[in-house]
């Protein structure tokens, strides 16, 4: 991809990316909205919505949890759709590149988070001082380290990886496909897991089966039914329940 | 003099608090962002520059909650800030700092659990359908939704704090957070199952010979229940991450897994 078009795909996807750290974490750095943004950009909308729903199923369940550094999906998304529009390849193959490309790109914003303390200790010399413009400085050099983190990592990934590995993926043999494909569909467990894993009060993790039971044997029932039979039954469970009225605080 | 918080304060802190996970680090989280978020107000309420000093210190310390959540603690800091710059004689630093840190836990574990666990999925599920069948207003429905919500809270979230500092206690508790937070629970579970069975399309191609007839191994395994094996894959992971593995190890154990049993034909 010639450089200009990586620039422009490298500074947005460092500015997704920035809209979480200061914009309030408006979950536009999910992968169903930056896939269909850069489908966009390189004018295939529509490939890019459907890559949005395969990379946002594989990562519905990453979240950054207490500090925790997921799976970079800005990184694999951007790589994957600029994949997809310019060579043409499967959705399969855009998974082969941009997985392990998410996985390497985490180090980035480890680094980030870890180099920041050197902006803070600057930014605690200020304090000391009474100094706010300073503090407000230092915040900016913050925010753009955490930009490079991200940026830097798709231009490079897109400039001089994305034709180098084009050629490798276009031949590959059925059956290392299929263990491809059986990966793309395997993968969204690790997600459902970790949203268990936060939803965790053993007490009630009957519900899960419950909303599994009701789709695997209603195919008909999609997410806003299950979602509504959901409200329902957590009403009338928690609004009957008489040991609840005991005990009513969480702090 | 008396110093007075007023409206346009807060309505900068509801600006600010968008920020509160910038420059964000392993060693304060999202502090920096805290400090950010409380710098005009500091400096209005203490023109002073010891006090000053000590006021910004205090928010540089470390500070991690839900990002959603934050203005509130914010709304709440800025009244104690407020009452603490007016009473020079009494110190009541450590009493902001000790609210800091006990409400930025328990809403975290509110906000993790009830928009990441459970709004998220919903909007998520709902919005890769409508991509799948190439709806182009999925992107929009998934941004617009939450964050009217987001919006609604971050901006309430200040001024309620701010109100509600005096006597909080008492007020959330007439809120029943709990038992919202038990509904939300469920309905994440009741979600998060809904998704399973419908998301995760894992099947096996095996066929089985005997004498001349085959057998579908998949079509006996929807005799015992449609979806078990997306279930049982589900529930081994669950298993291993509640236990406190390393979530990109086990992604890239199951890639592993996963790759060799496609590639030998067990799973597709």
């Amino acid at each position: 991809m010639s450089i200009g078009m990586s620039l422009i795909l490298a500074v947005i996807a460092g500015m997704l990316y920035l809209t979480r750290r200061l914009c309030g974490d408006m979950m536009l750095e999910r992968p169903i909205v930056v896939c269909p943004l850069i489908g966009l950009i390189l004018g295939d909308y529509q490939t890019g919505l459907a890559l949005g729903a395969t990379f946002e199923l594989i990562f519905m369940g990453a979240q950054t949890i207490g500090g925790s550094v997921p799976t970079n999906m800005v990184v694999a998304s951007v790589l994957g759709t600029a994949f997809t529009i310019t060579t043409g390849q499967g959705t399969e193959q855009a998974l082969l590149v941009a997985i392990p490309a998410g996985v390497v790109s985490s180090t980035f914003e480890i680094f980030a988070k870890t180099v920041v303390s050197v902006v803070l200790a600057r930014a605690d010399k200020y304090a000391d001082n009474g100094n706010s413009k300073g503090i407000s400085f230092m915040f900016f050099v913050g925010n753009f380290i955490h930009f490079l983190a991200y940026s830097v990592p798709v231009f490079v990934a897109i400039y001089f990886g994305m034709d180098a590995v084009a050629g490798l993926t276009e031949s590959i043999p059925e059956n290392i496909m299929n263990g491809i494909t059986a990966v793309g569909n395997v993968l969204p467990a690790i997600g459902f897991a970790m949203l268990l894993n936060s939803l965790g009060d053993k007490k009630l993790f009957p519900f899960f089966f419950a909303g599994f039971l009701i789709v695997a044997y209603l195919p008909a029932v999609n997410v806003i039914g299950v979602a509504a039979i959901g409200v329902i039954i957590g009403l009338l469970y928690v609004f009957n329940d008489k040991d609840e009225e005991k005990s009513d605080s969480v702090f | 003099m008396e110093k007075k918080v007023e409206k346009k304060d807060l309505r900068k802190i509801f600006w600010r608090s968008f920020c509160i996970q910038g420059s964000y680090s392993f060693e304060r989280m999202s502090g920096f962002g805290f400090c950010f978020g409380m710098l005009p107000l500091i400096n209005k309420l203490y023109p002073d520059k010891e006090e000053k000093r000590v006021a910004l210190k205090r928010h540089m310390e470390f500070f991690n909650s839900h990002s959603w959540f934050t203005s509130f603690i914010m709304g709440i800091v800025a009244s104690m800030e407020e009452k603490n710059a007016n009473d020079p004689n009494t110190d009541n630093g450590e009493a902001i700092s000790a609210i800091k840190s006990g409400l930025m836990g328990p809403l975290a574990g509110i906000g993790d659990s009830v928009f990441w666990g459970c709004l998220r999925p919903i909007c998520a599920g709902i919005a890769i359908s409508l991509a799948g069948s190439g709806n182009i207003f999925a992107p929009l429905l998934f941004v617009i939704v939450p964050n009217a919500l987001h919006f609604f809270i971050r901006y309430k979230g200040v001024f309620l704090g701010y109100d509600m500092a005096d006597n909080f206690m008492e007020s959330m508790e007439s809120f029943q957070i709990r038992k919202w937070m038990k509904v939300a629970t469920i309905l994440g579970l009741m979600v998060v199952g809904a998704l399973v069975a419908s998301w995760l399309n894992v099947t096996t191609p095996l066929v089985y010979t005997v004498e001349e007839s085959t057998i579908e191994i998949q079509s006996l395994l929807d005799g015992i229940m449609p979806g078990i094996l997306p279930l049982v894959i589900t529930l081994i992971l669950f298993k291993y991450v509640r236990k406190g593995k390393n979530v990109n190890m086990l992604m890239l154990i199951l890639v592993v897994v996963g790759f060799v049993l496609g590639l030998l034909g067990i799973i597709q």
